[in-house]
């Protein structure tokens, strides 16, 4: 009888739940799923919407191959990479500060997250006009002495990038403080304290226990800025337009298939360029859950 | 409670689902072409939105009371979703039927078979309204892909305030590039203020200034001239020595339109439609306005006039009602009427006769632009290659211009590099037939 009540309730628990999940899974078959996978014959075809479709097997492989601008768009995508810990580190020093009960700490936490709910069309504009050779960062930077002469950011092949990765840090930084915030909110007061009691400094707190303990946290926040950042899109898209200025300087993988599909109309070969970007993403991400697997995804095993 | 509770959601997910599925399969059914009767027309413009809707709606209802068959739905968008806007449409069958683009976007479609051949399809009478010259530049061959609208020509402003700090006269503008040059050197000295910001469109500057691009056959490109090399050298030599910023090699024209409003440079070269633009943003910068002709930059007076058009894609189910339209909107009284709402210059012959255009003496800087505008008509072209994947093609010309600038290749390497690439990416084309 209660054997009976329970699988009753646990068909019931079932039940509701498949429920409760369908129409997510609705939306992700029509909207992503089916996208990518009519998406993947396009890389090879010919497709330009309008023309007529033709099977053309490798050849887009082939052009890739041998495209000089795919190449620059994949290292400049790899170099984008490198915004990876600085952000990571400076969102881990954030979380730690606003973890403190201090007075007005809300207001910190909420500023720091503006810049995630802030449009990232919007805040390019406005950053390409810090950037400027009269903006504002030219004047801080003068008015300091940092420089003499003012520096056109936008316009220095060897800078451009670099200004973009700025963007990025600033505008990533207080989503993933949020989940280290989240993280470091889980990790048991207990272990600190006595860390303390022990006569470990803060620094050594946070270094030898906080931060071992937020692996997890890092493991999931690493992996997602570095799909973010060879994806970067938005703001070199509104930066520097759809061929990556100065002089294809800023071109990465994002805009470069942008460029192919929609000004180009040269569907197909964008198809192809995505695919291998999202394979060599693939492959990353099970790499890195591969090697972090023995580090953990649960303390307190 | 909570059992209702539970009901209550499913039932929503229930509904949710079948109501995703009615919508797939909704959208999937086709509709019933060439109905008689009442016959919508989507109607597509680039940002004309809010500032001519008056003019437009009453243009529109003119229409549908002449045809009361017909009825318009016109949609505006933003110059730079057009061009996707309109793919997604085409490819989801969803063409819209009248669709305004400027010649690089209607050729790029020519391209394709996406547009009607006006060629056959409109009426000789119907063509014979527009300059042939404007006409034949969405030209391919024999096929004309669209009924040319309104353009604008450049003129040149001058701040007023900063030219006389730096003691200039601005009634005496700058009537060529040296010059433009040595007052940038002066009012650079003077004001620190730059003279003014160069918006590089290579192949237009170069085609302008007498080198061919391509040969007649359309099999050959020519760019490697000494014309060529001249204003390559010569832009080199601004960019390095500071008199322009070095943001200039990004720069489009919102660039330097914020720059002037914000007066920061000392002039700029506009299309004269743009003016209001200044009026209505920076008020005080255009009351400071002079307005002068452009440098001179070919022998035989040649202005490139941005030019948009009107176009009728094939995936349009109604071409006749269509094309109907698309003349209604570019004829002469429509052309005329949008002329003195905003500075733009009509593409019809009898528009453009109108004395509206060389009238008057007031030395506001919209109607002395007018009246500049109004006499350079006949010189007016609107460069194009006029072959398939005409973008792909000048893309190398852009992108080596800049190299250049950055000091990554000697202008007589430039030219060299992007004839050679230029000429491997025609012959591929032409190859693909």
């Amino acid at each position: 009888m209660a054997k009976a009540t329970i699988t009753n309730l646990r068909k019931k628990r079932l039940i509701f739940s498949y429920a409760m999940l369908t129409p997510g899974i609705i939306v992700l078959l029509v909207f992503t799923f089916y996208p990518i996978v009519y998406g993947l014959p396009l890389a090879f075809t010919n497709y330009s919407v309008i023309e007529d479709t033709k099977w053309v097997g490798m050849a887009n492989f082939n052009r890739m191959y041998a495209d000089p601008d795919f190449w620059l768009a994949l290292q400049n995508s790899l170099l984008y990479v490198i915004c990876v810990p600085v952000i990571q580190i400076l969102a881990i020093l954030m979380a730690v500060l606003v973890n403190n009960k201090l007075r007005g700490v809300h207001f910190f936490r909420v500023a720091y997250f503006i810049p995630v709910v802030t449009s990232m069309v919007a805040a390019a504009i406005a950053w390409k006009w810090v950037y400027e050779e009269k903006g504002v960062l030219n004047y801080i930077l003068q008015a300091l002495g940092v420089i003499k002469e003012p520096v056109s950011w936008m316009a220095l092949p060897g800078i451009a990038l670099f200004a973009a990765m700025g963007v990025t840090v600033w505008k990533g930084l207080g989503y993933y403080m949020m989940i280290y915030l989240a993280g470091l909110q889980s990790v048991p007061v207990e272990l600190q304290e006595a860390a303390r009691i022990d006569g470990a400094s803060r620094w050594r707190v946070i270094w030898s226990i906080t931060i071992p303990l937020l692996q997890p946290f890092i493991l999931v926040c690493t992996i997602m800025s570095v799909m973010g950042a060879v994806r970067v899109f938005d703001e070199i898209f509104v930066m520097f337009g759809p061929k990556g200025d100065p002089a294809g300087a800023t071109l990465v993988t994002g805009v470069y298939t942008y460029k192919l599909a929609f000004i180009d109309f040269n569907f197909g070969y964008a198809a192809t360029v995505g695919l291998i970007v999202s394979l060599m993403i693939m492959i990353f991400t099970i790499l890195s859950f591969r090697f972090n697997r023995r580090g953990g995804m649960s303390y307190y095993e | 409670m909570k059992r209702i509770g539970r009901m209550t959601v499913m039932v929503l997910a229930v509904s949710l689902l079948l109501s995703i599925l009615a919508a797939c399969g909704s959208s999937g059914t086709k509709q019933v072409e060439d109905t008689p009767g009442p016959v919508t027309i989507n109607f597509w413009t680039i940002s004309l939105s809010p500032t001519f809707d008056d003019y437009v709606n009453a243009r529109i209802k003119k229409f549908e009371d002449a045809n009361p068959d017909i009825t318009i739905k016109w949609t505006d968008l933003p110059y730079g979703s057009m061009e996707n806007k309109l793919l997604s449409s085409i490819a989801g069958n969803q063409s819209p039927d009248v669709v305004n683009l400027n010649t690089a976007m209607a050729l790029k479609l020519a391209d394709k078979n996406a547009l009607v051949d006006l060629n056959k399809e409109a009426t000789e009478e119907q063509l014979s309204i527009y300059f042939e010259s404007l006409l034949h530049s969405a030209r391919i061959g024999d096929s004309i892909y669209a009924f040319p609208w309104y353009y604008g020509l450049g003129v040149l402003s001058l701040n007023k305030e900063i030219y006389e700090a730096a003691g200039l006269d601005p009634n005496q503008p700058p009537s060529t590039w040296e010059e433009m040059k040595e007052h940038a050197v002066i009012i650079k000295e003077k004001t620190g203020k730059y003279g003014f910001v160069p918006i590089y469109n290579p192949p237009i500057d170069l085609f302008l200034r007498g080198v061919p691009i391509i040969n007649e056959d359309k099999t050959q490109i020519i760019v490697n001239t000494p014309e060529a090399l001249e204003w390559a050298k010569w832009n080199k030599d601004l960019y390095d020595s500071g008199v322009v910023p070095k943001e200039s090699i990004t720069a489009d024209a919102g660039y330097a339109t914020d720059k002037y409003q914000g007066g920061q440079i000392a002039s700029f070269i506009t299309g004269s439609q743009f003016l209001n633009r200044i009026k209505n943003n920076a008020k005080e910068v255009y009351d400071k306005t002079v307005v002068a002709p452009i440098p001179t930059v070919s022998k035989d007076g040649k202005v490139h006039g941005g030019l948009m058009n009107v176009v009728v894609p094939t995936m349009s189910k109604h071409h006749e009602e269509a094309i109907l339209f698309a003349h209604f909107i570019t004829n002469d009284e429509s052309q005329l009427e949008f002329a003195k709402v905003v500075n733009i210059l009509p593409s019809t012959k009898e528009a453009a006769k109108d004395p509206f255009f060389t009238e008057g003496d007031s030395n506001e800087p919209e109607d002395v632009a007018r009246r500049i505008t109004a006499t350079q008509t006949d010189k007016a072209i609107d460069f194009t290659l006029g072959v398939n994947k005409e973008g792909e093609i000048l893309e190398f010309l852009w992108k080596y211009w800049k190299e250049m600038l950055l000091g990554r290749m000697t202008p007589e390497e430039m030219l060299k590099k992007a004839e050679a690439d230029m000429q491997a990416k025609l012959d591929e084309i032409l190859a693909e037939g």
